[in-house]
Parts: structure tokens; sequence; C-alpha cells
């Protein structure tokens, strides 16, 4: 800065120094307001960060008794419902449990509506097409595993279904016939879920495979409800004692979803049935 | 004790008016003093050449605004400590002294034009600053009166030291243009 510069800026801050005293006493007094009003306002800010900490943790406390106390009072009701149930069906101690809804049942059939197992040839469906064993062996596979076919191999709930009970985590020979040739050959085979007498129903998650109902003398099957969903599996929720076709690709793998329900709709227990080729021979497998 | 009653004290004579005056705003004084000549002892000096200042100027003038009266006055005997100061330095010596002891006698020391031009740009900067809001009025202020920090501005205003920067460099462009409109030249 030149020397004039200097001398006009200290004539500046000579006439700064002849301010009036109120406007100088005044920038202090400012000063002072505005740190009084920063401290209320950061007081205020405080107060308000505190009293919104509070009540978020009130809605949180409300949110989570009312859960609480939702899931208590279903708990209670449940004991409640079971407790009836209990007193209406007489003393649980006197009365053997019915064990028929404490478990999957699935029987792979020998034979059903329009395809029968013994003939080994050619045969006709009901829908009109022409069908093959693919296994002649399937049925002797079936003897192999020590059932009688024509006896009472599905249990000792239905005397009319011929076949055979699939056990938990062992492998059981599928009765099954073929249709199209080359890439679009499909086998097909039927399934019995539950019991004939037993209540409750079958929640079915199919993937690999499409269910459907078997056509004739199956009244039960008619009460099921197919879904086919986008990812081309299909649900079907049927009563206890339905068969059904189950169709798939004859080199693929299978699988379907079981979910038991009893007659009060709840879950009794649930599984996965595996069906896969092994070695020529169709096989399925509970866990 | 408060200002007016000061004042009085003062006004008519009394000692102790001094006193209290000193206890009240030797602190205030010292700190004003200090941020411009940024020497304790001179500081200090400045402060008690304030109270006699304040003795010989009361009466005839009677402050309204005690905390703004003390405060012109020691910045303005701070001020002329830290030109001193500065002079001796730049090799002033002892012509130098004298010429300013001997400026004691002639008033102010400054020629009659120069205390024209001087009001006048006092009353330039005071129209300046009354148009402004209370807070760019007040960070002008203690920085070109009470020659504070820009850093300690910030603080109390509760600021950036960005944004003090800022408002004072817009401040000084509008005064440029104000004092040019207003017919000051500098």
């Amino acid at each position: 800065m030149s020397k004039r510069g200097i001398t006009e800026a200290e004539k500046l801050l000579d006439a700064i120094g002849q301010l009036p005293e109120d406007m100088l006493e005044q920038a202090l007094e400012t000063e002072e307001n505005e740190t009084e009003t920063r401290a209320y306002r950061r007081q205020r800010r405080h107060r308000r960060e505190i009293i919104g900490g509070l009540a978020a943790a009130a809605v949180l406390c409300v949110v989570v008794l009312g859960k609480h106390d939702r899931d208590f009072v279903r708990q209670q009701q449940s004991v409640e419902k079971s407790g009836i149930l209990q007193s209406d069906s007489g003393s649980a101690a006197d009365q053997p449990k019915n064990t028929k809804d404490a478990a999957i049942e699935v029987w792979a059939l020998n034979e059903y509506a329009g395809v029968k197992s013994s003939e080994s040839g050619k045969s006709k469906s009901s829908a009109g097409e022409t069908q093959k064993q693919l296994f002649s062996d399937s049925a002797d596979m079936l003897l192999e595993n020590g059932e009688d076919k024509d006896g009472d191999a599905a249990g000792d709930t239905d005397t009319a279904l011929k076949g055979d009970k699939i056990e938990a985590k062992k492998r059981t020979g599928l009765c099954v016939t073929g249709t199209g040739s080359g890439k679009k050959k499909k086998v097909q085979f039927a399934l019995q879920f539950g019991g004939q007498d037993t209540q409750g129903e079958y929640r079915l998650t199919a993937s690999g495979a499409t269910l459907h109902m078997v056509e004739e003398g199956q009244t039960k099957a008619k009460a099921a409800k197919f879904v086919r969903k986008e990812n081309k599996t299909t649900v079907v929720i049927c009563p206890s004692g339905t068969q059904l076709r189950c169709v798939m690709k004859a080199s693929a793998k299978a699988e379907i979803k079981i979910l038991c329900t009893d007659a009060e709709g709840n879950k009794v227990s649930d599984g996965r049935l595996t069906i896969r080729c092994t070695g020529g021979k169709y096989e399925a497998v509970l866990q | 004790m408060e200002d007016q009653e000061i004042v009085q004290l003062i006004w008519d004579r009394q000692e102790h008016g001094l006193r209290e005056l000193s206890t009240k705003y030797n602190g205030y004084c010292y700190s004003v003093s200090y941020r411009i000549v940024h020497d304790a002892e001179d500081a200090r000096e400045c402060v008690n050449d304030t109270w006699l200042k304040i003795w010989n100027a009361i009466p005839p003038e009677r402050p309204r605004a005690l905390r703004g009266f003390l405060a012109k006055i020691v910045r303005n005997l701070s001020l002329n400590r830290y030109r001193n100061m500065h002079a001796d330095r730049r090799g002033g010596g002892i012509v130098k002294l004298a010429l300013e002891e001997l400026q004691e006698c002639v008033s102010d020391g400054r020629r009659v034009e120069e205390r024209i031009e001087l009001q006048e740009l006092t009353g330039a900067i005071e129209a300046f600053l009354r148009q402004q809001t209370q807070r760019n009025r007040s960070i002008f202020l203690q920085r070109y009166f009470y020659l504070m920090q820009i850093r300690e501005i910030a603080e109390r205003h509760d600021m950036r030291e960005g944004t003090v920067k800022s408002v004072l460099g817009r401040m000084r462009k509008e005064l440029r243009t104000w004092l040019r409109k207003e017919a000051v030249y500098l």
C-alpha cells in the first residue's frame, strides 16, 4: 500500500473513532443480545431434541408393548381354543390321540383312473392318450419292496387304494407311464396325499412337475384348488385323501413341498418329496 | 453502580467517582487498548491516561453512553501510542517526539480544514452505518473501531470466519461507493 493510501486509511480510522458513543455502545450490546439469543436458541433446540427423543422412545415402547399384548392375547386365545377342543373331544388322557394328523402320509399309486399298472403294454387314458409303461419292472420293483399291491398296501385307512406308502427317508419306486417321445417325453404317476378317512388339508408346492386331477371317481380331488404360479411351480390345496396325477419331464427331477394342516387349519407337519430317475427307475424320497 | 451515577460523581468532582469508574471499566478499557498496542504496559498507561482524560472532559461534557465515550477516548489514545511506537521504529527519534508533545498545545494537532474534513467523513460513515443492519454494523464497528480479530468477531457472532470476511468485504465496497456518492474524496 502506498503512503498516501495508508494516510487515507488512517483518516478513515480516525473518522470511525469519532462516531457517536451510542452507536459504539450498541455494537457491543447487539453482540451481547445476539449471544443471549443464540444461547436461548441453543437451549430451545436442545430441549426440542430431548422432547423428540422422548416421544420417539414412547412411541417405540407403545409399539413394542402393543405387539407383546397382541401376541399374548393370540397365545391366550389359542390356549383357550385348544382347551375347548380338548373338552369337546373328551378327556385327552382318556382317548388316544389321532396320530394320523401328526405325520405326512403319501402313497405312490400303482393304478388310478384309466391306467392299470398290470397293463404293462398299452392302455387308454381317460383323456384318450396312448400311454406306455416305461418300466416293465416297476411293478416287480414294487413287489421287491415286500409290499402286497393287491392287499392293504396303501395302509389300513384306505382299502380301495392300491399302492405303496412312501416312508420317510426311504426310496420308494413309482409306477410311471410315459407320453410323447424325444425331447418332449414326459412321465406321469399318481400320488395320494393323506388317508381317505383323515381330516385336514395338504398344501403342495410342486416344482419340476405339474399336478393334475385324477379324473374319475375322485370326488375329493374336485375339492382341490390348483394354482399355477409364474415361476412354473404348481400350488395345490387339497383335502386329505386326494389322489393327484403328477406329470414331469422324463429326464428331470421334481420336488413337491408338502404342508399338512389339521381340520382347524393349524400346521401339523411339513416335508419335501423328491422324485428323481436313478438307473432308469423313478423313485420318490420323503424328507 | 450505574453509569449515570458515576458520571454524576465525576461531574461533582468527587474522586471516588473515578475509583468507581476504574473498578467498573478497567478491564474493558484495557482490552480495547491492548487490541491496538499489543503491549501490557502500554495498554495500562493508556487506561490511566483515559481516567485523566475523563476527569478533564467531564464537565463540560456529560456522556449519555459512558461505555462508548470511554471506548472512544481509550481507542484514540491507544492509536496515538501505536503511531508513536511505529514512528520511533521508522527513525522518528527525539525530534518527532518533541513535535508530538508540542501538538498537545495546539488543540488536537489538526488544522481547521482537517477537522472539517474529518467531521464530514465521520458524518458520511455514520449515515452509511445507520442504513446497515444491526448485525453488519456491529461487525463493522467491532473490526474497525474495536479492532478485533476476525476470529474473535466470528466467535462472538457465532459465524464462520469466511462469512465475517465476506460481510466486511461487501461493506467496504459499499462504503467506497457511498463515500463517492456523498462527495467525500479521500
